[in-house]
């Protein structure tokens, strides 16, 4: 049975990405009233893209041609980190949290540099709002996990999840504080509503869209994809450790576990469309004020813990 | 009695909904918000009711609940679709000003007010509902809209009571009925101030530019 978790945990986050952009994008069409697309859809569009012919920039340097595999390499890195059940990952190394943040870092610098690589206007004022946007959301990100791994004692998500299978109830509270950060971070670090439209196709409102907008082909392919894994790693941080029942604290049932991970990520891909259908995205500068919620949060949450 | 772990759980969701109340900008979502926030309240005094065999303090939570959980939001939506003031946004500092007071009111409950009360009585709950205590304050005094103003002050009775009853302090049945039946009426005076308010200068908003309108005869 280990081996399989260890199997599921090494490729359960690329397997099943494209199927929570698929479902998140199902559920705001019902929402909408709409009957949307397959969750499957993902999955097509991008062996559609991996079929595809590029089109590149006769400006483009090594950044840009390299930028696809070191964002989606970064991404796979963090996933291995990440135990999806019980309290094991692929590669333990990656799952400090601090090395999260500074692999998302390292994704994202990458990014924001293959968006201005090819000299387009667009690509550069990407880039400049991705930039702002995380070195915005890096504090709250890391005062949420920062908060957890004060509480538990343990750096790495594996640890967090082992010490908080007996926490009890009062635990919560500054937990629920971290989440709360931790799930402004998330909509921030993954282009969701408020922070970005990721179905825009106005590139004057585009940030994240715009830094891929010179992309096509098996690139334009990884950069979805590592967008995608990006998200339901995020999601899975947040179901695993900052909502109870944790696959951890389960027991041994590798299928209960699962069927918990599942409707967890189902709750959590519903408010993210929720929220996608019934806000709207902020001003610009209005970002930071929401960013730097989140950063409070997280400092109150250490306050309580600490005190 | 204090370490009941549902009016621990209470005590904390009366403090992250006061934190919420200074974040939003919406009139609607703040009186929802203090919905919630007197139900938690209801919610934690049935809970002590129970284990302490206090049917005065079931009935404290009986009236909780009709007067703050229902009539009191009732009122207050129907004023915010009476006078359309669906959004209150000016504050007199800016959100991330105010959120650093709220980060150093709860250090300043946590480190300086609970390990003067913790030789007495050692509760989660205790410092939580100080720092609600000075958070629903800090709402009042921050939020230019009255109708926030309104909302601190009933926010703050709800703080005051679960901190009251978490600290043991009974409090006599006719009591209960007389802080039911003042924070009632207060509400129907408040309304009338609100109504007042708007007539005269056409909005419930005190911002220095609202009272431009205020001439002496």
């Amino acid at each position: 049975m280990e081996s399989v978790i260890y199997i599921l945990t090494i490729i359960g986050i690329p397997l099943l990405s494209p199927a929570v952009l698929g479902l998140i994008r199902k559920m705001k069409a019902l929402m909408q009233s709409r009957h949307g697309a397959s969750i499957f859809q993902p999955y097509l569009d991008l062996a559609k893209l991996f079929q595809k012919n590029e089109v590149i920039s006769e400006d483009a340097s090594w950044i840009f041609t390299f930028a696809p595999y070191i964002v989606f390499g970064s991404t796979l890195a963090i996933a291995w980190g990440i135990p999806l059940l019980g309290t094991v990952a692929a590669l333990p190394a990656t799952g400090d949290f601090l090395v999260f943040v500074y692999l998302i870092a390292l994704g994202t610098f990458f990014l924001a540099l293959a968006g201005m690589d090819t000299g387009g206007g667009f690509g550069g004022f990407g880039s400049s709002r991705e930039m702002t946007f995380a070195a915005l959301t890096e504090g709250g990100l890391i005062f949420s996990l920062a908060g957890v791994a004060l509480m538990t004692g343990a750096s790495t998500f594996a640890g967090m999840m082992s010490a908080l299978q007996a926490a009890p109830l009062f635990a919560y509270l500054p937990l629920s504080l971290s989440g709360a950060a931790f799930f402004l971070a998330l909509l921030s670090e993954n282009a969701r509503y408020p922070v970005d439209n990721p179905a825009t196709h106005l590139e004057l409102t585009m940030v994240h869209e715009a830094m891929i907008l010179e992309y096509s082909g098996k690139r334009l392919a990884l950069m979805e994809w590592a967008a995608g894994n990006k998200l339901l790693m995020f999601i899975v941080i947040f179901a695993n450790i900052f909502v109870p029942w944790s696959p951890a604290a389960l027991g041994t049932s590798a299928v209960a576990a699962l069927v918990v991970l599942f409707a967890k990520i189902t709750i959590i891909a519903g408010t993210i469309a929720l929220i996608e259908s019934t806000m709207s995205k902020f001003r610009f500068f209005r970002v930071p004020d929401l960013l730097f919620t989140s950063f409070v949060l997280g400092v109150i949450s250490i306050v309580i813990i600490v005190l | 009695m204090s370490t009941i772990p549902l009016v621990v759980l209470c005590a904390a969701s009366v403090f992250a909904l006061t934190l919420l109340m200074n974040i939003v900008r919406k009139n609607t979502t703040l009186v929802h918000l203090y919905l919630l926030q007197s139900l938690a309240l209801a919610v934690a005094l049935t809970s002590m009711s129970f284990v302490e065999g206090s049917s005065g303090l079931l009935y404290a939570a009986a009236l909780t609940l009709a007067v703050k959980v229902v009539l009191a939001p009732a009122f207050f939506l129907r004023l915010i679709r009476k006078y359309e003031a669906h959004f209150s946004a000016a504050s007199y500092i800016n959100t991330p000003l105010s959120l650093l007071a709220l980060t150093a009111i709860t250090v300043f409950s946590y480190a300086f007010l609970y390990p003067q009360i913790s030789g007495y009585v050692r509760s989660p709950s205790i410092p939580l509902l100080f720092a609600a205590i000075f958070g629903t304050l800090f709402l009042m005094v921050n939020r230019r809209g009255a109708l926030a103003a309104i909302i601190g002050i009933l926010s703050l009775e709800n703080a005051v009571v679960l901190l009251a009853a978490s600290l043991g302090i009974e409090h006599a049945f006719a009591l209960e009925l007389a802080v039911a039946f003042d924070i009632a009426v207060w509400v129907a005076i408040a309304a009338g101030f609100l109504g007042m308010m708007q007539r005269q200068f056409g909005a419930i908003d005190s911002a220095p530019l609202a009272m431009t309108h205020l001439t002496e005869e």
